[in-house]
């Protein structure tokens, strides 16, 4: 049972462009994670709020041109939490109503960050977290990770084709017995690919964050504060008015 | 193993925030005391590494879904507060860019299965290797017992926090538990196969350089 959730060309998607994507990083992560916030605080039955809520994002995948099919199959993830929501009516007292709250907020969690990640591509994503202020260092390690996370899988693509060739065929049994010495090989092999980047790095000037180019500069727009504010607005009306 | 946004109460969401922004800042802190610049693409590389390991996923019954963990891996080469930031970066990651695991449950993430396997797993690994004679053997042998002791403990926290700070019913343990003590022993297996092979090509890359068996410190150590 291989999940392979965190693929499936988010990077194309993210790419693509709409008044979404348009949107400054910063105001979209304040405003999407401001919204999961007011999500998860509302309490079991507040109906009107969680149907709100869903409705501006849905309005937000529509804006943002994102194909149905695509967010359902990135919303797949929550399966298995759907899944423990559905047994709270037959477990606890009021379960009923709790489960759906549950389940709506794990749904709301979800499709919020499917919406941020499939609007914004991850470099800018990462350069919206750097103005927000986020220490310097939990976003060099990002980086990092982000750019090791390409060299493992070009690694483990190398090291498949080498194995094949040498006659190995994947069975489940025999891939679980060769798994350890193939994790352990890439772990060695990617760092010493990954010292010799960084060297390569710092040799030409490097000091711990990438350089801006006027394609990732950015500055918050009137559109951007519109799109703030409104959420704020909505957002603080449901939490006020409508549980 | 990645709470999403519901599955724990708004007063645990508040309470594991504040406690899990708590420690990342500490580490941060004990981190740029001693961070060495050139240690910062092997903990990216770590980061990556329990990210992809962590892809491979088996649905629970229960709820959640089980994966390998590699927080105990990471505090043994990185140390604890390294290595707990390493995770840190794994879950805010998979939280902002794959909706895996929820942004209100950050705190908890990051406490359950980041902090308690990288800065638990590395004083029990001290611990262990304290007691135990020196050797290849018991160096690796403590890996697989951290691991999956690490493993189990981290899935105990899940637990708590969904079915005592969350909504889902006290059954959540001793499943969540229950899994794990079965993952624990991939999750064994994989870190050993690693560290063996650190210990072998680069035992200058584990963070206690102090507890290494006798034969690995030596210059031209045997290759695993």
């Amino acid at each position: 049972m291989g999940g392979t959730h965190h693929g499936g060309g988010i990077e194309a998607v993210a790419a693509g462009d709409s008044p979404v994507h348009r949107l400054d990083p910063r105001a979209k992560i304040v405003g999407l994670i401001g919204l999961v916030v007011v999500a998860v605080s509302l309490p079991p039955g507040a109906w009107t709020a969680f149907a709100a809520i869903l409705a501006i994002l849905t309005g937000l995948v529509a804006a943002a041109g994102l194909r149905p099919m695509y967010v359902l199959r990135r919303m797949t993830i929550e399966i298995p939490f759907l899944l423990a929501a559905a047994m709270l009516p037959f477990t606890v007292e009021d379960g009923l109503a709790l489960g759906a709250a549950v389940g709506l907020k794990v749904t709301i969690g979800v499709l919020a960050m499917v919406i941020l990640s499939s609007t914004t591509p991850f470099p800018r994503l990462l350069r919206g977290f750097e103005l927000l202020k986020a220490p310097r260092l939990i976003t060099v390690i990002v980086a990092f990770m982000w750019r090791y996370l390409h060299v493992l899988s070009d690694e483990v693509s190398r090291m498949k084709r080498a194995r094949e060739a040498r006659g190995y065929s994947a069975g489940w049994l025999w891939q679980a017995a060769s798994t350890g010495p193939l994790i352990a090989t890439l772990f060695i092999r990617s760092l010493e690919r990954g010292e010799r980047v960084y060297l390569a790095m710092t040799s030409r000037g490097y000091e711990g964050s990438m350089p801006t180019t006027t394609a990732d500069r950015m500055a918050i727009r009137t559109r951007d504060l519109a799109f703030l504010s409104t959420f704020a607005v909505a957002l603080a009306s449901i939490r006020i008015f409508l549980p | 193993m990645h709470i999403p946004d519901g599955l724990v109460d708004p007063a645990t969401a508040v309470v594991t925030t504040a406690v899990g922004a708590g420690l990342v800042a500490y580490a941060l802190k004990k981190s740029k005391e001693a961070l060495d610049d050139r240690r910062i693409p092997i903990v990216g590389l770590m980061a990556a590494f329990v990210f992809a390991a962590q892809m491979v996923t088996f649905p629970i019954a229960g709820g959640t879904s089980a994966h390998l963990l590699g927080g105990a891996m990471a505090g043994i080469l990185l140390g604890p507060w390294l290595g707990g930031l390493a995770m840190t970066v794994v879950y805010l990651v998979q939280a902002i860019g794959f909706a895996d695991g929820g942004i209100t449950a950050l705190g908890a993430n990051v406490i359950a299965v980041g902090f308690l396997p990288a800065v638990g797993g590395y004083y029990l690994f001290r611990g262990l290797t304290r007691i135990l004679p020196g050797t290849r053997m018991s160096y690796l042998g403590s890996v697989a017992v951290v691991s999956w002791a690490t493993t189990v403990a981290a899935s105990a926290l899940v637990a708590v926090f969904i079915s005592f700070g969350g909504p889902l019913p006290l059954i959540a343990f001793p499943i969540m538990v229950g899994i794990h003590s079965i993952v624990g022993f991939g999750e064994a297996l994989i870190s050993m196969s690693v560290i063996a092979a650190v210990l072998g090509a680069r035992p200058d890359l584990i963070f206690d350089q102090d507890r290494l068996p006798e034969r690995a410190s030596a210059p031209g150590g045997e290759v695993a």
